[in-house]
């Protein structure tokens, strides 16, 4: 009798071990699975918060209003609701590096285009996007206007 | 012992598994902002496009296909191109060339976005480039005036104003409160007036209030002629209020005559003779001739200084005569100054028992204390000290006859809105005394210097009315019941808020002293005894537009409301307003011709609300160009939405 029981109890026990393993399996791979979605939704935020932000730069005046290359503190291209192609010529000689600290973008990197009515690209910074290798891509059009014309403003913001 | 701790360990992985695979249950997600920020990016985009429209002159898209258009063909000119965008699209759209305004909007935005977006205003689609709307949608607003729809911006706008022009008004030719007629004596009146000379009458009622004798013998209602002819027999009496104390039964009474064919241009005169058997004759409040006549003048300036005569009725009295003149002095008058000329005859010089003058002209102004005696008074009820012959009668000694001509300067105690000057010879209240006749003389026609009269001046620091304003006078009845106290709401139109003149008429039958208020302001309280005077100064700038409302409460000395002394619904509120005589720059036309038709049709419109004809109408056109004509403020809504 007491043989017959302790085999009995072994089976059970290896049984109830199986399904604890089993079930231990697929939390840990759940969780797993989870941490990378959220990670994910949290950059995909990120990005387009940091698209929308770098776009509006096109439409206000920064700090100080009429800022030149040693007194930027927040950059802005417009003045009076309108791009200030001055500022615009500024940006290349600011160095993409410090408009992108302005930004506060960090590992994410930006290009700017803007482009006629017509669809002809007339300005670009940097000078070449290259998003062959880019990851999370965010795309956000905008119309601003520039020498009593609209113009299309694109910004871009990847990892 | 082993065999338990196997199970027990058994146990445990059952129970863990199914915490674990609890735990699996819960979900594991972060709060995403991404439709938000999306929707941000969104209402920026449809910012972004109102700014363009709001921003960029319609100069930037000359060259587009439509523009161009439009200039080649003269639709629109190069003053134009310098509104903005938004501006451009409105004037179209509410002119009607709403087709134009579509393509104008397309034009503009054609390859600056691969969003959906629509133009709006007023819940008209301008321009959608989409169909279908996606379940969120960004808008963006602006507010803008345009140009009114389907008027030229550019060309002809006329004024027009009347410079002679026919107006129908009400003028209101009070009786004083006046006696008086003792015990079967008679009293007479005559009130002479003039009418303007170049005036048509359409009807003059007068409205007779009396006390007299009784109503069933004895009423000595024994003569009412206009201009001499006998009116007496077509008085139809509206009120009777009979009154008996003792023996002595009176009767206040009030009634009304149609004397439109006796009324005439220029000068006129009604005369009244009645009396009482037993007790006093006179005149009460509500008596007054209301005359309705159409006047052609030329559009002037109003004064800014003003001297008026308010002449008393002629009174002669059996024994005694009184009379109650009441004027006013505006609420914004400066320099205001006012004097009293008093011309009597046969007033008895009379003394009391103790040999003392009695006053046998007695003056009360604004006030319960007498403002002039010629004689000695006990109190201010100046009766003389003489012995009793009958109730009413005191048979002072008579020791002469006087005719007095008093000049009075009132200035010092006058009083904004209504005062009320009261003369007695040989008579106070319920007593008089003397013999014979006394008379208080006024012929304001033939003889205005020597008339009895109180003269008012007073300055305005603006003129009463400008150039191209109207003076209409209009009267409106209290209607009702005879009651005590007695409401009466009225209502002025918008058309009638610029009231430069009210009074209040108060038709009484017994009276004994008012309070008088209009919308709870009070206007007029009786400063003694039976000073309730024909009319009461109501102050305009206490008149609001809509309803208002006068209450008028007949009280005794002790402050109780009077039980028997009734206001009579033909009581009134007369007063005059400005009307304009001008209008000013209306629409824009394409001719001058145009421009002035319609300036002058505005203006007969605008007179002819108010009963006025223009005789006589100038005109002055002037060309515009680029006037804005708000016909908004106008929403316009940009929205912005994701394709489907």
């Amino acid at each position: 009798m007491s043989i017959n029981k302790a085999q009995s109890l072994t089976y059970d026990f290896f049984l109830a071990l199986s399904i604890f393993l089993l079930v231990l399996n697929i939390a840990l791979a759940r969780w797993y699975f989870s941490a990378l979605e959220i990670q994910e939704a949290m950059e995909k935020n990120f990005a387009l918060k940091a698209s929308v932000s770098a776009s509006q730069v096109w439409f206000k005046e920064g700090y100080p209003k009429y800022w030149d290359l040693s007194n930027v503190n927040e950059l802005g291209l417009a003045n009076d609701g309108k791009i200030n192609w001055t500022k615009v010529e500024m940006l290349s000689d600011l160095g993409y590096s410090k408009v992108v600290s302005l930004l506060g973008l960090g590992t994410y990197n930006l290009c700017y285009e803007l482009y006629n009515k017509t669809g002809g690209k007339f300005f670009a910074f940097p000078q070449v996007c290259s998003l062959n290798s880019a990851k999370d891509v965010n795309k956000v059009e905008r119309v601003a206007i520039l020498d009593e014309q609209p113009v299309k403003v694109r910004t871009l913001v990847w990892r | 012992m082993e065999m338990k701790g196997l199970a027990f360990t058994t146990d445990i992985l059952i129970g863990l598994s199914l915490a674990i695979a609890l735990i699996m249950l819960i979900p594991f997600k972060t709060e995403s902002s991404y439709s938000e920020v999306n929707f941000q990016a969104l209402t920026y985009q449809a910012n972004d496009f109102v700014n363009i429209l709001s921003n960029i002159k319609a100069n930037s898209f000359k060259n587009s296909p439509t523009i161009s258009k439009l200039l080649e063909q003269g639709i629109i000119s190069e003053v134009e191109l310098n509104k903005t965008l938004l501006d451009l699209i409105g004037s179209l759209w509410y002119s009607g060339n709403k087709s134009i305004a579509t393509n104008i909007t397309r034009e503009i935005f054609e390859g600056l976005t691969e969003k959906c977006f629509a133009l709006q205003t007023q819940n008209e689609t301008i321009y959608s480039s989409c169909d279908d709307f996606s379940d969120t949608v960004a808008v963006s607003y602006r507010i803008e005036s345009g140009y009114e729809v389907g008027k030229p911006v550019s060309g002809y706008v006329a004024r027009a104003w009347a410079t002679k022009f026919k107006k129908n008004t009400t003028k209101i030719i009070p009786f004083y409160p006046e006696g008086s007629g003792w015990t079967a004596q008679r009293l007479e009146v005559t009130k002479s007036f003039a009418l303007p000379q170049d005036i048509t009458i359409y009807n003059a009622t007068l409205y007779v209030s009396i006390h007299f004798g009784t109503s069933k013998s004895g009423a000595q209602f024994e003569q009412l002629k206009v201009n001499n002819v006998q009116k007496k027999d077509d008085v139809r009496w509206l009120y009777l209020q009979e009154e008996s104390y003792g023996s002595e039964v009176t009767t206040a009474a009030y009634g009304v005559v149609d004397v439109t064919e006796e009324i005439k241009t220029g000068s006129n005169s009604i005369y009244l003779a009645i009396g009482t058997p037993h007790y006093h004759s006179h005149i009460h409040p509500g008596m007054r001739l209301i005359v309705t006549y159409s006047l052609t003048q030329e559009s002037s300036v109003g004064n800014k200084t003003f001297r008026e005569r308010y002449y008393f009725d002629d009174v002669v009295g059996r024994t005694g005569a009184w009379s109650m003149v009441s004027f006013y002095i505006p609420e914004n008058a400066k320099n205001a100054s006012a004097y009293l000329h008093l011309k009597a005859f046969g007033v008895d010089d009379t003394r009391d028992l103790l040999g003392r003058n009695s006053s046998d002209v007695i003056i009360y102004f604004n006030s319960n204390n007498i403002f002039y005696k010629d004689g000695y008074c006990s109190s201010s009820e100046c009766y003389p000290l003489c012995t009793l012959q009958g109730t009413y009668y005191r048979n002072c000694q008579k020791v002469g006859v006087m005719n007095p001509e008093l000049f009075l300067n009132l200035t010092n105690n006058l009083t904004f809105g209504t005062n009320v000057i009261s003369v007695y010879l040989n008579s106070y209240g319920d007593i008089h005394w003397g013999s014979g006749e006394a008379r208080i003389y006024s012929d304001p026609l033939n003889d205005p210097e020597n008339s009895s009269y109180v003269e008012v001046y007073y300055e305005l620091e603006e003129s009463i009315f400008n150039y191209g304003e109207i003076d209409i006078t209009k009267e409106i009845l209290f209607g009702g019941n005879a009651s005590n106290p007695k409401n009466f709401t009225f209502e002025l139109k918008p058309s009638q808020r610029n009231v430069i003149e009210a009074f209040i008429h108060i038709a009484q039958s017994f009276s004994s002293l008012v309070n008088v208020s209009l919308n709870n302001f009070r206007i007029f309280t009786s400063p003694s005894l039976r000073v309730v005077p024909e009319n009461v100064y109501a102050f305009p700038n206490k008149l609001v537009l809509g309803n208002n409302t006068v209450r008028i409460v007949d009280f005794q000395p002790g402050g109780s409301i009077s039980s028997t002394n009734y206001i009579l619904p033909w009581s009134s509120f007369e007063y005059t307003y400005l009307a304009k005589g001008l209008v000013g720059y209306g629409s824009v036309f394409n001719s001058s011709k145009l421009a002035i038709e319609d300036a002058k049709e505005r203006l007969l419109k605008q007179m002819g609300e108010e009963g006025i004809k223009a005789e006589e109408i100038q005109v002055d056109s002037q060309s515009v160009q680029g006037v804005r004509w708000l016909w908004g403020p106008a929403l316009f809504k940009i929205l912005v939405w994701e394709k489907k």
